[in-house]
């Protein structure tokens, strides 16, 4: 399989913290992955680092294999990289609709001159942005509220909109911090549903995420981080009985459920 | 009475224009300026310099000033809106005082504190009638231009930059093109209305393009309702009505302008307590947001 991201040698310190410690990862296109570790151990930080927003101390970072260490986060977003973040982050005061629509649209009609000149242009495409848009808030059950803004909406259904963002941005990797945290059980499902599409477009996934049953059923494999590395990298049965593992998540005393 | 009438349709054409353009800014791409009487100056002074003085024809001048105030826009955007949050309002206060003291000072050019006095009248102006006419055409098109630009692929990633940037940014959009663009699209609407303004009143001097006026025009839009087409019409309405009530009042101009000031102010507050939309609706202020009122 085709290598789709791979960074190597991550340094990163936060002042005297540091935060990742010559960090190696490689993603294969259409793998799902599970990052577990405990809370500092440097996942957020981690896909900071691979979205951009964050310029890590030493390292590289590569993407279809062009060297993206110094790319800002809008040229790795367009060259397919999707990120949600742990609080999440929509258009609050902008539609649900008009949230999907700036995902869907053509970046070629967002010249101030083409809005103007080529009105019947974005106007006819509009309408095919509008019918994929409203498709995908039918998976999330959202099509009757698609005229409400975005920040009425429930948590929940604020976190499937964030992740019906990457779906609709068509990326190739989604990286997604804790897409189930705080999420009732018929939420849970649902985002469920948008990361099972996520895997039908054969999107690479890695997913931040504490529920082992949830990484079980979902992720080729996961990786567990701690202090800054990657300290296991395999299925989760194995991961139960790390010996290190233990010893980071629980200090040691007690066996994962 | 009729003449007043259609002085007073002249006067909210222009500042329609002018709201509309400070929204597409302020509204739309969440950006305050405290620039746009400058920029609007920019406009009116370079109709009575180039169409007034030295003979231009009318439509030369006019663009010469609109391509002024674009210039200004991307010099202060260009540094600035690489930059987040409070960096641009300080970067368009500059402006606004740079503006404000060339007028003022540069007596060569601008005739200092006296202003220039006798632009002629353009033919299409020449009576009340055809000025509201052409005003009330103008605060149309312009309207309907950013109206389409407000809601064009275009429009929904300056909505987006208001929202959060980082949003913007993780679905591959360059927010700094975005915001100096909308600036400068902003800038050139203020100067538009600034020539039109300078041709019907026929002369221009500092005292109508101060800091003041930049922050009575942000609130006229803040209360009208900002990022909406129907608000900075309505804030207009406020710029132009206002003084025009406290002079049937019978007030004493200097009183009234302060009194005006006192008014625009408590307008603002109650807004923004009970109404955080402004009067038409459309983005809100969250005050709560950041008071916990």
């Amino acid at each position: 399989m085709q290598v789709l991201l791979s960074a190597s040698g991550i340094f990163k310190n936060f002042g005297r913290a540091e935060v990742l410690r010559g960090l190696q990862i490689e993603v294969k296109r259409g793998e799902t992955i599970g990052l577990m570790g405990p809370n500092g151990a440097g996942k957020t930080t981690l896909f900071n680092v691979i979205s951009g927003f964050i310029l890590p101390d030493r390292g590289k970072v590569h993407f279809l294999g062009r060297d993206i260490t110094s790319d800002p986060p809008y040229k790795r977003a367009r060259s397919g990289i999707y990120r949600t973040f742990q609080r999440v982050r929509i258009a609050e005061q902008m539609t649900i609709m008009d949230n999907l629509l700036l995902a869907f649209q053509d970046r070629a009609y967002e010249r101030p001159m083409s809005a103007l000149c080529r009105i019947r242009d974005w106007l006819a495409l509009e309408h095919t942005w509008r019918r994929r848009a409203f498709e995908l808030l039918k998976e999330m059950n959202l099509e009757s509220e698609k005229g409400r803004l975005a920040r009425d909406l429930s948590y929940g259904q604020q976190k499937l909109l964030s992740l019906a963002l990457g779906i609709a941005s068509d990326a190739k990797l989604m990286l997604l911090d804790e897409p189930l945290a705080g999420l009732s059980s018929s939420m849970v499902d649902r985002a469920i549903n948008l990361i099972k599409i996520m895997v039908r477009k054969r999107s690479s996934i890695i997913i931040i995420e504490h529920n082992t049953s949830f990484l079980e059923q979902m992720c080729d494999y996961v990786l567990f981080m701690a202090q800054g590395q990657i300290l296991y990298q395999g299925n989760l049965q194995e991961l139960r009985e790390h010996p290190g593992v233990l010893r980071s998540y629980l200090g040691g005393q007690m066996e994962l459920a | 009475m009729e003449a007043y009438f259609y002085h007073l349709v002249v006067l909210g054409g222009v500042y329609i224009v002018l709201t509309q353009s400070l929204d597409l800014i302020s509204g739309h791409t969440g950006l305050m300026s405290i620039a746009h009487s400058a920029l609007f100056g920019i406009g009116a002074y370079g109709v009575a310099i180039f169409y007034g003085q030295m003979h231009y024809p009318f439509i030369v001048a006019w663009l010469i000033g609109m391509v002024l105030a674009g210039m200004a826009g991307l010099m202060v955007g260009l540094p600035s809106l690489r930059l987040r949050g409070d960096y641009f309002v300080i970067a368009t206060f500059a402006l606004q005082v740079l503006c404000f003291n060339f007028m003022n000072n540069v007596s060569n050019v601008t005739g200092g504190t006296l202003g220039i006095t006798g632009i002629p009248t353009p033919w299409f102006m020449s009576t009340t009638a055809r000025a509201a006419l052409v005003c009330s055409s103008l605060a149309l098109l312009f309207s309907f231009i950013k109206w389409v630009l407000t809601r064009s692929p275009f429009g929904r990633v300056l909505n987006c930059i208001r929202e959060d940037e980082d949003l913007v940014m993780a679905l591959g959009r360059n927010p700094v093109g975005f915001k100096i663009a909308a600036f400068m699209i902003s800038a050139v609407m203020a100067a538009a209305a600034g020539g039109i303004y300078a041709a019907y009143v026929s002369f221009v001097d500092p005292t109508t393009f101060t800091v003041m006026d930049s922050i009575a025009i942000l609130c006229a839009v803040i209360i009208g309702g900002s990022g909406s087409t129907a608000g900075p019409v309505f804030g207009a309405l406020i710029l132009i009505g206002l003084p025009e009530i406290l002079r049937f009042v019978g007030l004493p101009y200097s009183v009234a302008s302060n009194v005006r000031q006192i008014i625009y102010g408590m307008l603002l507050v109650l807004i923004l307590m009970f109404r955080p939309g402004g009067v038409v609706g459309g983005f809100s202020f969250d005050i709560r947001e950041h008071t916990r009122l």
